[in-house]
């Protein structure tokens, strides 16, 4: 039997491309090694609490009668009724250990310019600049594919396309107290200001400002099973404990792929939910991958290294004191001192997540969950760990972020620690496979989220093969997984239509 | 900023994906490195199962002994002391999965040491206690478990409150102290029925001499003896330790968990300062009761008697299902399948809320109260 399409690996990428294609009435093979088949987007218990292993926040869900980009696309797959969300009224709070002063935005553009101007007087002006230039972007990027109705129609588009961050806020003559607080998010997108490309930045912000940023009620598990549930209620097969060995091609076209069992499944489409490196590096025999694959995995460099706490507190947030949702804690507002700062294993800088500030259903009632998440622009996690030092690593890594976080937070979490648990790099390898525990791939000033996504088309080197997920052209912001294992499933359907003219 | 495009704004777009390309092709075009020292150290320390043989047996009690289980070409993967690893027990036929406290320190990876003592009727622990020898072979996985002290967690203190075998995973934590390996000042209340039937006895009180942060005390329940305990481990003995400087770490067969639950409570002990080992078996009330278990897996489908005292997995490993597991005490989730009708009753529930809202149950805890049909999720 031959499959419509085989996806390997369900997370956010693969599963949205596999229920798509089902959806249509195509054949559709979900494969993961995984005894659940969610990757990063899955769950675990400690105790009486659970976690969501990675990110909690949906981006451009929009409301009823205007729909984001990812809440038409759940619209679009039947899905977005059946999971119950809460919006969030806050998009940041950053907070700057060095200067002792912290800063909230509201959701809302003209809300949060006038906090900003609250904030930072007479940033104003720039500021409603800057989001009328943002949603010139968001609108601009869906017609990529036609560069002439660009070039007419969203002339700033076109000004910005090749712009940083920081050189467009610069243009603004923005006050630049304002362009490090608007800047908070560069934690997300992984390079300092300098170096975002101004339209993935806008695309970020204004989703989050704009159309409110939401959690899923029941975790972002539930988003992962609901997804994999209509899957499979429309038909869809999935085999789980099953690791892919081997993508098989022929003259350069995708034919099937084998499993570790040596079973064989054939398909003209392969979705990988997986790391260019693992399948030009192992799972295609090299001598079938063109060498322009090559070049193109080699020019990239691996994303950040990721080390999570999750904690079950014993007391509530509003106990402890602590009314943010999300605090972006950095020593200074400086983000290109604070990346440099990264790419050391000991650095103090951090996002932290309290559930249930916005859910309060996140935990049993007198308690609550935090996520503290650090990152590291390099490679020195691996450089430095062995198995004799692991477990000691791990927990100083542990200790010294939950010490920036009281610090930041003026709060006593330490003593309330009921249940905690601690993600390394080596975790996200164990679970992942992701090359060297990384998070998708670095941007750059000439390899951006924007050239990628103009690219991505020529860039399937082997007919029938498809990237969604952290290293695909839609780059390693969570909410884009889904997006883009959506634009997997149009690209099959594309070329479908192709062939049939 | 102005709306009009000029040329040269035209022309910087159009670089955008020139400037783009002549990076990537300045790359080079070997092969791809995908196999980073960080993914192979994750396999080295996570793998999906481990091959060992029977490198040693000694007789710990009359009804307990212990197997020093090695790989015949590597050492085993590190562990947090209390971890535990599962063994495969073939035997006529059938595979049965057992779940062992690593009683050896983790200092040591040469070998794990598991301690077995005999239950009345378990097929498992009567067969490795009477019928293996040094040299046999066996499957195992793990080591597992989140049984393990933690600094930023747990008091510098810990009464270790132990009954039985349950002293397997309290041993190796002494035993990573006096090595070194953790940090923290451990005292033992260790219950048994008789003096003969304590584990590991000699090392304790050895251990405890040496190591000024190991203290243990025996408590016999059968035996008044000179120089240990009678009755039961009770809420005075616990009260004698000073309340709120240490963390309570219970080790023992469910009822004792549930005894001790009872003490917690009335001590106002926040849940924060009590860890237990994993539940190794059902306390629910539950009667011998023939139903029937239809499995669904793919395209498959098959029926197999199943019993209400009896956990769904079992049912299935009698029936010759094979069917994914690990655990076995609902805790990994790897035999988590669809419950798509029929009741079941679990009694321990690491469920997460999305599983239950899609009726997801762990057929290694749930117990069938009528006929049940589950899909199969591998």
């Amino acid at each position: 039997m031959k499959y419509d399409a085989i996806v390997i690996g369900g997370g956010g990428g693969g599963l949205v491309s596999s229920l798509a294609l089902q959806k249509k009435g195509k054949n559709v093979l979900l494969l993961d090694k995984g005894h659940l088949p969610f990757g990063k987007q899955s769950a675990f218990c400690r105790g009486r609490f659970s976690f969501d292993c990675y990110f909690q926040e949906l981006w451009e869900i929009g409301s009823k009668d205007n729909l984001g980009y990812l809440g038409k696309i759940f619209k679009d797959l039947d899905v977005l009724d059946d999971i119950k969300m809460q919006s969030m009224d806050e998009v940041f709070n950053v907070v700057s250990l060095d200067d002792n002063e912290s800063f909230s935005f509201p959701t809302g553009v003209d809300n949060f310019i006038l906090k900003m101007e609250e904030y930072v007087p007479n940033s104003r002006r720039s500021m409603e600049e800057f989001f009328s230039l943002c949603k010139e972007v968001s609108e601009a990027i869906v017609h990529l594919d036609d560069v002439n109705l660009l070039k007419e129609k969203y002339g700033r588009f076109i000004k910005v396309s090749d712009l940083s961050l920081l050189a467009v806020l610069k243009k603004l003559h923005m006050p630049s107290k304002a362009i490090s607080l608007l800047g908070t998010y560069w934690f997300y997108l992984h390079s300092p200001i300098d170096k975002i490309s101004f339209v993935e930045y806008a695309l970020v912000i204004y989703g989050y400002v704009n159309s409110k940023p939401f959690v899923p009620l029941l975790g972002m598990y539930d988003v992962s099973l609901t997804l994999f549930e209509k899957f499979t209620s429309l038909g869809g097969s999935f085999k789980l404990f099953t690791e892919v060995s081997e993508i098989l091609t022929e003259n350069n076209k995708i034919i099937g792929v084998k499993t570790l069992d040596g079973k064989k499944y054939l398909t003209d489409n392969v979705i990988c939910d997986l790391s260019p490196n693992l399948v030009y590096g192992k799972l295609i025999n090299s001598s079938c991958v063109p060498s322009k694959a090559k070049s193109l995995t080699n020019s990239r460099i691996l994303g950040p290294r990721m080390v999570c706490v999750y904690l079950g507190l014993n007391k509530s947030a509003s106990q402890l004191g602590l009314k943010h949702a999300s605090y972006f804690i950095y020593h200074t507002l400086n983000s290109k001192k604070e990346f440099e700062r990264m790419k050391r294993l000991k650095n103090d800088n951090l996002v932290a997540n309290v559930l249930n500030v916005v859910n309060d259903e996140a935990s049993d009632k007198g308690t609550c969950v935090i996520c503290l998440q650090s990152l590291i622009f390099s490679n020195v996690f691996s450089k430095t760990v062995t198995m004799d030092n692991y477990f000691d690593l791990k927990e100083a890594f542990a200790d010294n972020m939950i010490s920036v976080f009281e610090q930041a937070t003026s709060c006593d979490i330490r003593s309330c620690i009921e249940e905690i648990e601690i993600a390394t790099p080596l975790t996200f390898c164990r679970y992942t496979n992701n090359a060297d525990g990384s998070m998708g791939y670095m941007t750059s000033k000439c390899d951006n989220l924007l050239p990628r996504l103009m690219n991505r088309k020529n860039e399937n080197y082997i007919d029938g093969l498809y990237f969604t997920g952290d290293y695909s052209a839609m780059t390693a912001f969570t909410s884009w997984n889904y997006l883009s294992g959506y634009d997997a499933y149009l690209s099959i359907m594309e070329k479908e239509d192709n062939d049939e003219r | 900023m102005k709306d009009s495009v000029s040329s040269s704004d035209i022309k910087k777009f159009d670089n955008i994906c020139k400037e783009r390309q002549e990076a990537i092709n300045s790359a080079y075009i070997d092969d791809v490195k995908f196999d980073y020292p960080l993914n192979n150290l994750a396999r080295v320390m996570h793998p999906l199962s481990i091959d060992v043989f029977v490198s040693d047996i000694k007789k710990e009690t009359m009804d307990a002994k212990t197997f020093s289980l090695k790989c015949k070409d590597k050492s085993m993967p590190l562990f947090k002391a209390g971890s535990y690893i599962v063994l495969d027990f073939k035997l006529n036929g059938m595979v049965y999965k057992r779940c062992y406290s690593i009683s050896s320190s983790p200092k040591n990876l040469d070998h794990y040491d598991i301690t077995i003592k005999r239950v009345r009727d378990g097929i498992v622990s009567n067969h490795m206690l009477n019928d293996v020898n040094v040299g046999d072979s066996f499957t195992i996985h793990g080591p597992f478990g989140n049984f393990n002290y933690s600094s930023l967690r747990d008091k510098e203190n810990v009464l270790a409150l132990v009954c039985g075998s349950g002293i397997t995973p309290i041993m190796a934590m002494a035993r990573a102290i006096s090595d070194k390996l953790e940090d923290f000042s451990l005292t033992i209340l260790y219950g048994e029925a008789k003096k003969k039937d304590l584990i590991f006895k000699d090392e304790l009180d050895l251990l405890a001499k040496k190591c000024d942060k190991i203290d243990v005390h025996y408590i016999l329940s059968d035996e008044n003896l000179d120089g240990y305990d009678y009755g039961l481990i009770s809420k005075e003995m616990i009260m004698g330790y000073e309340l709120g400087k240490y963390s309570y770490f219970v080790s023992g067969p469910v009822h004792f968990y549930h005894y001790l639950n009872d003490v917690f409570k009335e001590l106002d002990v926040p849940n924060k300062d009590i860890r237990h080992d994993i539940y190794k078996e059902s306390e629910l009330e539950l009667h011998h009761i023939l139903h029937s278990l239809t499995v669904i897996s793919g395209e498959e489908k098959k029926v197999v008697d199943c019993y209400e005292d009896e956990p769904l997995l079992k049912a299935m490993e009698n029936g010759g299902i094979d069917s994914p597991s690990i655990c076995m005490v609902g805790v990994c989730g790897f035999c988590r399948s669809k419950l798509v009708s029929g009741k079941v009753k679990a009694d321990t529930n690491y469920l997460l809320a999305s599983d239950m809202k899609y009726h997801y149950i762990h057929p290694c805890v749930s117990y069938p109260l009528s006929d049940v049909t589950i899909v199969l999720s591998k």
